[in-house]
């Protein structure tokens, strides 16, 4: 079918052409379709030949859109034939239309300045059919595929070229999933060749999430009558992350734009090609999303989610022994804003070592948000033995579709707890760990320190303190040298010593008498007698004799009975050396005497 | 809202010195612990004292802010390195924390000498200085008083060896006084990156758990520091994210 309305399509501009020829007055070519649908596009070609054109002017069109024109073309052909070379070249100049009505319609004259003269091309007559089925789509891929090899050669305006967004939803609940979709429109003959974004998107109060765009969203619309090309570049799942009226920030795209390049001319378009790409900004409208609030009694066991779950809850080890690690694992599965649910909260008994949740996440990027599971794994350790009621969790969230919140109770079974592997005490003591809790606070009465007071050593107070101690010290020893030389003369020292002194002498006195000693008894005594007397009186030894004795007894106050016995044992001390030795009794009481006298003299 | 009205009830007495440490202490008797630990927190603006901190570290302890409570247990032990409690209950806490204490960096001291250091607070340490050169003042001057030579003698070898005990308790009240001075041990209060270099575009070397301590060396601008790791070696983190003792 559609082979054959391709033959008779092409057919007719055999026809044409060949019944256009001797209608021509100059060298002006029309090429065009006599028959054309009324949702079709057509191409009517004016083809000069072997003359420099130097413009195209075509009549403003009432009955036609005028989609594309004029675009021009040069072509240029070489022949040896029998030794004769030849050439043509060809100018040609194309208009794309779009037909506006069912009808007969004419095209009228174009005029064009073929080397400085004025020539007109014939007018055309053209019938606009019904759209026929079977040959729309066929139709209408083979015009947007001839119009896209012609290139417009003007600059492109912003109605031939624009961005536009859309949303899947403009009323929404916040952290609820919307599509915005990014289509660059484009005019049939722009020949767009790259599409990219100016800068990185910024979209505040919105988490966006980058949608996989498949190569064949290419459609074309209809808007004020212009046919364009429409091509969903970006798509973006974004979350409204507060309610309000939420601005969508505008996306800048650069689009590349290959043209022709009348400047150039012919021969080095030729060789190099004619086309140039161009670079045009165009960015999007701000568009405006009305984000509802979640409805305001926000019960306390809201996870955060938004869209459409369900969660289910598995206690892992439902048999426990006490010191392992038991296991609870939590899931959510649906979609929406599955990456911002929050874990729910699970409560466990006081004597179970808790540990962070972790958070698994298998979820794909889709149109109603991000699609899959969440898990949540609750590791914990029992230390006691027992069964344990592990308490149900509620979770909420917020149904989109029934714009309500949803309750779901997630129930454990009981869990059992047997003794461990580990030794009793082992258990009981990590038990009592578990058990542990801090001391009491202190209640007393505080004297708060400035930080500089926490620490003195070292400061200048130290230092003050230890001089001081150090003067004291110093003065302490001072005054009491003096007060010690003052108060304690020679003389008095000496006689204190000479009466130890004297008890010395006298314990060797008495050593004699119990037969310790060899030494004489008398000359011991008398030698003690002696001697006291020196260092109590400070005699000299060389002048010494009884009479200064008695004399300095006298003087010291000593009573005369003391003096005279004091003699008196002295004498007996010198006679002894002539007298016959006396008995021990006899010196006993001698001895006793000389004590006696002596304590007597001291006190 | 009985406890907004019992906190403003209170709230007068709280400018009254003496008996502001008693409210503060019958709040967190009564459970109020927000209300005690707001209280001992307007105390320590004031002044610093061991009891307080460990006071304000139960209190955070109990309200489960375990990296803050560690904070005030360190800071009391600071202060009072002899207090038992307030040792007990850091060891609790960083058990709790599942983490272990760190000494990095010790003083040239060993553990024995340690133990002997943190016996007495810095200023009981002081305290020892003093009566340690009383009795060496008074050995001295008895030495030179005394007549005697066997009483100078003993007077001499007493003046020495008191001598050395001074030269002792002096090096430990020094040792005493920089471990408070000290500010190089930190507190990690939340989850926190630790990098090879003070950016964010190095390397990390892993996350630090909140309740741990540390030892810096190093401090670069405002933001980061240098931390010493357990393993022997170093890394960067963020500043706003550990507190000092």
């Amino acid at each position: 079918m559609i082979q054959r309305d391709r033959l008779k399509f092409i057919l007719k501009i055999l026809v044409l052409t060949i019944f256009s020829i001797p209608m021509m007055a100059q060298q002006v070519k029309v090429v065009a379709p006599q028959m054309v649908s009324l949702d079709e596009h057509f191409a009517i070609r004016y083809v000069v030949e072997n003359a420099d054109v130097d413009g195209i002017q075509l009549p403003s069109l009432t009955d036609f859109t005028l989609l594309s024109g004029p675009n021009s073309s040069t072509s240029q052909s070489y022949s040896f034939v029998n030794g004769k070379s030849s050439s043509t070249r060809s100018v040609t100049f194309t208009y794309i239309l779009q037909p506006k009505e069912k009808g007969e319609f004419a095209i009228p004259e174009a005029t064009l300045r073929v080397e400085g003269k004025t020539v007109q091309a014939k007018a055309i007559k053209i019938q606009v059919v019904e759209a026929s089925q079977a040959s729309s789509s066929a139709n209408r891929q083979r015009p947007s595929r001839r119009q896209r090899q012609v290139v417009q050669s003007r600059d492109i305006t912003e109605s031939d070229l624009f961005v536009k967004v859309k949303p899947s939803r403009t009323k929404v609940y916040e952290q609820e999933a919307v599509v915005l979709t990014y289509s660059v429109y484009s005019k049939l003959g722009v020949g767009l060749s790259q599409i990219m974004l100016a800068k990185t998107p910024d979209f505040k109060d919105l988490l966006a999430h980058d949608l996989p765009v498949s190569e064949a969203d290419v459609r074309v619309e209809d808007i004020n009558g212009e046919t364009y090309k429409v091509t969903d570049c970006l798509k973006y799942v974004v979350f409204p992350q507060k309610a309000g009226e939420i601005t969508v920030t505008p996306l800048v795209f650069e689009c590349q734009v290959v043209q022709q390049n009348p400047a150039m001319d012919l021969i080095d378009a030729f060789f190099n090609g004619n086309m140039v790409s161009k670079v045009y900004t165009r960015s999007t409208l701000p568009l405006k999303l009305n984000v509802q609030e979640l409805p305001a009694i926000k019960p306390k066991e809201f996870v955060g989610g938004v869209g459409d779950m369900q969660f289910s809850a598995e206690l892992v080890t439902p048999k426990l022994r006490a010191n392992e690690m038991g296991h609870i694992r939590i899931m959510a599965k649906g979609h929406g804003n599955m990456k911002l649910l929050l874990p729910p909260k699970l409560e466990f008994p006081a004597d179970f070592d808790t540990y962070e949740v972790k958070i698994t996440e298998e979820l794909q990027l889709g149109m109603n948000g991000h699609n899959g599971t969440v898990i949540y794994d609750f590791n914990f350790v029992p230390y006691n033995v027992g069964n344990y009621e592990l308490p149900s969790v509620v979770v909420a969230y917020f149904d989109t579709q029934a714009k309500e919140y949803r309750f779901t109770t997630l129930s454990l079974p009981s869990l059992v707890v047997k003794p461990g592997v580990h030794s009793a005490s082992e258990v009981v003591g990590t038990a009592v760990d578990a058990k542990a809790d801090i001391r009491t606070i202190h209640q007393e009465d505080v004297k708060l320190l400035k930080p500089e007071d926490v620490a003195l050593w070292g400061g200048w107070s130290y230092w003050m303190i230890h001089l001081l101690m150090l003067l004291l010290a110093v003065v302490v020893i001072l005054l009491s040298k003096r007060w010690i030389a003052q108060h304690a003369d020679t003389s008095s020292r000496l006689r204190r010593r000479a009466g130890r002194a004297a008890s010395k002498r006298l314990q060797g006195v008495k050593a004699v008498l119990e037969g310790k000693s060899e030494a004489d008894f008398y000359q011991e005594l008398q030698s003690a007698l002696y001697a006291y007397v020196i260092e109590k009186y400070g005699l000299s030894k060389a002048t010494l004799n009884k009479v200064e004795i008695q004399n300095c007894l006298e003087k010291a106050g000593v009573s005369s009975d003391n003096i005279s016995l004091y003699i008196k044992l002295l004498e007996e001390c010198e006679y002894a050396c002539f007298a016959p030795a006396k008995d021990a009794a006899e010196k006993q009481c001698i001895y006793e005497q000389a004590c006696n006298l002596i304590n007597s003299i001291e006190k | 809202m009985k406890r907004f009205l019992l906190f403003i009830l209170m709230a007068p007495l709280a400018f009254v010195l003496p008996a502001q440490k008693q409210v503060a202490d019958s709040l967190y008797i009564s459970q109020h612990y927000q209300e005690a630990a707001a209280l001992y927190e307007a105390m320590l603006v004031e002044g610093t004292d061991a009891g307080v901190h460990y006071n304000l570290a139960n209190a955070y302890f109990r309200m489960n802010e375990y990296p803050r409570a560690v904070l005030h247990y360190e800071r009391a032990l600071k202060v009072a390195p002899n207090h038992a409690d307030a040792r007990y209950n850091l060891d609790l806490c960083m058990k709790k924390l599942g983490v272990a204490e760190s000494y990095a960096d010790e003083l040239f001291f060993s553990t024995i000498c340690r133990n002997v250091l943190f016996s007495l607070s810095a200023n009981e340490w002081m305290m020892c200085c003093y009566f340690a050169m009383a009795v060496l003042l008074v050995c001295i001057a008895a030495f030179c008083l005394v007549s005697s030579v066997r009483m100078k003698k003993l007077c001499f070898l007493a003046s020495l060896l008191t001598c050395i005990i001074v030269i002792v308790v002096n090096a430990f009240a020094y040792n005493a006084k920089e471990a408070y001075l000290a500010t190089e041990r930190i507190v990690i209060m939340q989850p926190v990156v630790v990098y090879e270099g003070p950016t964010q575009q190095a390397k990390s070397l892993g996350q630090l758990t909140p309740g741990a301590t540390y030892t810096i060396d190093i401090q670069h601008g405002e933001d980061w520091i240098r931390l010493l790791l357990s393993d022997g070696s170093v890394g960067w983190c963020e500043r706003s994210a550990v507190e000092f003792i």
